[in-house]
């Protein structure tokens, strides 16, 4: 795959940076908010603290930041990490709007009085916003010249 | 970077291909059943492709992907051909 | 005009072939519904027939276990074998994986050496084409001395010509038994053991060469076979044990001998009929094995696909429980208030409605996770998982494949026990069994939530999070011990194939899913409902009396002495003993005790204990015996009671040792 250009590395691996560093910062959010700081206000989407889902996106971060890594240094196999990376992205970001979903029903549907308070922003969580911005990388991703097995 | 030199399966860098020479000589009948039906017998060529020592390894055998415990690959003696 | 009764004709057809190559699937396409799953006699391998027909004629299909060779070595193997050489099938379809030949066609040599009518089904031609080989079938049909028949299951190419050379492979009654010559010595060794066989009268149903090649390679179960059927059996090992230790003189070893020569004959084969057209390019397999296997990065990623399966598995499959919730909540309340006389519809309200309605509540749980689980190992991830996981299970003594079951046990206990069958060694098997209870189910979990609430409130997440690491804790060391004492040696070796990366099917998927949630929702269904009509029973004989002279609690009384050092009087004593068919009752069963809702057992419970008694009960709910369901599933997975009542009754002393020990430790602290 030498005949993929420097140039389009580079520029995939700072888009991988950018995700690299957004997902960082919401992991860092939800973890630091559940060590029982209130940091709420320095996001626009709901937080919970919930350490788990702040594990998940630092791992996240961690993937794209691989990515920009090898990306950087015309590193071929930079691309496995993004296409991980988006692949991991898409798997918490639709599973997120599953949620959405469900918990939509319950309020509406099957009218929960658990639920009487819900609304569809307190599931809006970053990995959704996140999951659409890492879906440009599909470009990049569709042009490499692979086999499937 | 070719050696004549043979070591065990288990301690080969990823990356590289060898070639299985020997097995060590205190192995049981199972597991030489076992090896030999996944095709590890001397002459046959092998790259590494992970080695989580000490850990499993995975391997790639003429296209096909397996992985072994290291149990199995101490035992196997390859020598490293590239 | 005459009219003929035309028999139809019958083959019996057995499929064989390595793991992965789609033998299910085309087991599936041939067979459809008309399939019946069992057990392979005495042992607990799966065994699945079925019927096709085709034409004039019925087939009747078997599927053998998926094996890379014919030793004795496993109990996959010789069901196999023995299949072959018993029951005697017309056929035998080889189903071989197009894109690995060379691996493949080692198991046909040996079907061949024992003597089968083999039929190739070359399968996965698609992605052999992907690969960029190109195979001469024609060739490989003359070469091979066998018909070849190419295929790509999935979309059912082939299977016509495949039913069409079996059934007129019957008809003409064909026979495809080459023999491939091996080295001359090793010919010659060979016939010399075939000519002391041959003086045998009762050997002469079986195929001679293949028990000497057999006899020659130290076969385990060729040897048990001689012993059986030949008196004077020592006197053929004699004489084979000479020939072999000349053969040995120019061979090191009889087995890598024999196995050197089917893969010369084989190379020989597949270099005349296989040409690799395309230029290596990096794989979608390899690039996604960079990241999932990575040393640092892979363990991670699968905590993350782990955690995405749980919150998958319970938060989105909860609108569907709750629907079902509300529906027999409400079916149930209708039946005992409208059934008269009111013991009967308190019967069929409470008891029955009551009993189908928890088991639908939970089935949406259990299927989503399989839902899941499915996709994860069509894919070919779980295998990746497994060897991410390796590293640290054999340090625990246990085997990676030890893993997954493991893991499921955290959703449920019975499929996770179930899933131990891909464990082939015995002993790693029955660890795993035994240890797999100790993965806090989640039908544990409102039992803790509850307590943890109103005990330890702020604290309550944390208090339930150490649950969970008790019990993996207490899982390592039973693991070590039984691993120490009762199965001493190192797990076995351990190999495992890492099938390329494919998206699964969705046909594939719901199958998978439909199969294993239906037999779980069969089994466990059935067991709670008969618990819980049970218990209902009890509680309302004499009908209408207060629950303390019932016949429950009765028996709560006699159970108090043993639970009263721990501080838990009769009801919570009853609830435990009902936790026995499953655990979710233990909660709903203190609310018929105390003659509340669920909603304010707040406050009996908050003056019926203090918490550090709370914590030990919590603890005992971990521990103690497995819910009825999973002692089934043991017992039917371990084939015995031995070990099934073993499991009981460890896990019963373990838990009052530990919740004896807490309430000791609390006291010591002076938290009492």
């Amino acid at each position: 795959m030498v005949n993929v250009p420097e140039k389009r590395n580079k520029a995939v691996a700072i888009f991988s940076l950018i995700l690299s560093i957004l997902y960082f910062f919401f992991g860092s959010l939800e973890i630091t908010f559940w060590l029982g700081f209130d940091v709420t206000y320095l996001s626009p989407v709901t937080i919970y603290s919930d350490a788990f889902a702040g594990f998940t996106l630092i791992v996240t971060s961690l993937i794209f930041a691989a990515g920009f890594i090898n990306l950087w240094r015309n590193e071929v196999r930079g691309y496995s990490y993004v296409l991980v990376g988006l692949f991991v992205a898409s798997v918490l970001g639709i599973l997120q709007f599953l949620i959405l979903v469900a918990n939509w029903t319950e309020r509406y549907v099957l009218l929960n009085e658990d639920f009487a308070d819900w609304t569809w922003i307190d599931d809006f969580r970053a990995v959704i916003p996140l999951w659409i911005m890492s879906l440009p990388l599909i470009v990049p991703l569709r042009s490499l010249k692979m086999r499937r097995v | 970077m070719y050696s004549t030199v043979q070591m065990p399966l288990a301690l080969v860098p990823e990356g590289a291909l060898v070639e299985v020479v020997a097995y060590s000589p205190n192995v049981g009948r199972g597991f030489m059943h076992k090896v030999t039906a996944l095709g590890l017998i001397p002459g046959a060529i092998i790259k590494v492709i992970r080695n989580h020592f000490p850990g499993p390894i995975m391997l790639d055998i003429k296209g096909f992907r397996i992985f072994i415990g290291h149990g199995i690959a101490n035992k196997i003696l390859v020598r490293v051909i590239g | 005009m005459m009219l003929r009764t035309v028999s139809p004709l019958k083959v019996k057809v057995a499929l064989a072939g390595n793991p992965n190559v789609g033998k299910s699937v085309v087991f599936n396409n041939l067979t459809g519904a008309r399939q019946h799953v069992g057990n392979w006699p005495g042992v607990t391998v799966e065994k699945k027939e079925g019927l096709c027909t085709f034409e004039d004629a019925k087939i009747e299909v078997v599927d053998l276990p998926g094996i890379y060779s014919l030793t004795a070595n496993s109990i996959d193997e010789i069901i196999a074998r023995n299949y072959i050489v018993e029951e005697a099938p017309d056929i035998v379809v080889d189903i071989v994986d197009a894109s690995n030949l060379e691996r493949n066609l080692y198991l046909t040599l040996q079907l061949l050496e024992l003597g089968a009518n083999v039929i190739i089904l070359l399968n996965m031609m698609d992605l052999a084409e992907e690969k960029g080989f190109k195979i001469d079938t024609k060739k490989l049909e003359k070469l091979i001395g066998v018909p070849v028949v190419p295929s790509v299951a999935p979309k059912r190419i082939g299977m016509n010509e495949l039913c069409q050379k079996i059934v007129e492979t019957k008809k003409k009654s064909l026979t495809y038994k080459k023999i491939f010559k091996y080295s001359k010595d090793l010919e010659e060794g060979i016939e010399r053991v075939r000519y002391v066989l041959e003086q045998y009268e009762e050997l002469s149903k079986y195929n001679l060469r293949w028990l000497a090649i057999k006899l020659l390679e130290d076969d385990d179960e060729v040897k048990k076979l001689i012993v059986k059927s030949i008196s004077n059996y020592n006197a053929i090992f004699s004489e084979v044990e000479k020939i072999k230790s000349e053969l040995e003189k120019k061979y090191d070893d009889l087995i890598v001998a024999f196995a050197d020569e089917r893969y010369r004959i084989i190379s020989q084969i597949v270099s005349q009929v296989v040409t690799k057209v395309q230029v290596e390019e990096p794989t979608l397999t390899s690039m996604l094995d960079e990241v999932f296997t990575h040393k640092y990065l892979g363990i991670p990623i699968f905590l993350t696909l782990m955690w995405a399966v749980f919150q998958f598995t319970f938060t989105v499959a909860a609108p569907i429980s709750d629907l079902f919730d509300m529906i027999f909540s409400s079916l149930a309340e209708i039946a005992s208030t409208n059934i008269k006389p009111t013991w009967l519809g308190s019967l069929i309200g409470e008891g029955i409605i009551g009993g189908l309605g928890f088991v639908f509540v939970f089935a949406p749980n259990i299927f989503f996770m399989f839902l899941a689980l499915s996709i994860l190992e069509d894919s070919g991830y779980l295998a990746r998982a497994a060897f991410n996981m390796d590293k640290i299970m054999y340090k625990l003594g246990l085997h990676g494949k030890s893993f997954i079951p493991l893991l499921l046990g955290f959703g449920c206990n019975v499929p996770a026990i179930m899933s131990t069958r891909t464990i082939d060694n015995e002993n790693d098997r029955l660890i795993t069994i035994l240890v797999n209870p100790l993965m806090s189910c989640s039908a544990r979990l409102p039992v803790y939530v509850l307590f943890a609430g109103i005990f330890f409130s702020a604290y309550a997440g944390n208090v339930i999070f150490s649950m969970y690491l008790l019990g993996i804790v207490l899982a390592v060391l039973i693991a070590l011990i039984l691993r120490k004492t009762l199965f001493p040696g190192r797990p076995s070796y351990f190999v495992m194939e890492m099938p390329p990366y494919m998206v699964p099917t969705l046909r594939s998927i719901v199958v998978h899913t439909w199969e294993r949630g239906s037999m779980f929702i069969k089994k466990a269904g059935t067991i709670i409902i008969a618990g819980l009509v049970a218990i209902w029973a009890l509680s309302n004989i004499p009908y209408g009396a207060p629950i303390e002279e019932s016949l429950v609690g009765q028996f709560g009384k006699l159970l108090e002495p043993i639970f009263a050092p721990f501080g838990w009087d009769w009801r919570i004593a009853v609830a435990l003993f009902f936790g026995f068919i499953a655990k979710e009752i233990v909660i709903g069963s203190l609310a018929i005790l105390y003659g509340t809702g669920e909603e304010t057992l707040y406050g009996p419970i908050s003056n019926a204990l203090t918490p550090l008694s709370a914590y030990a009960l919590m603890a005992f709910v971990l521990i103690y015996v497995p819910c009825i369901a999973t002692v089934g599933i043991i017992k039917q997975e371990t084939g015995s009671w031995k070990w099934t009542l073993f499991a009981i009754a460890y896990e019963l002393i373990l838990a009052y040792l530990v919740a004896g020990f807490i309430i000791l430790i609390g006291h010591l602290i002076g938290l009492a």
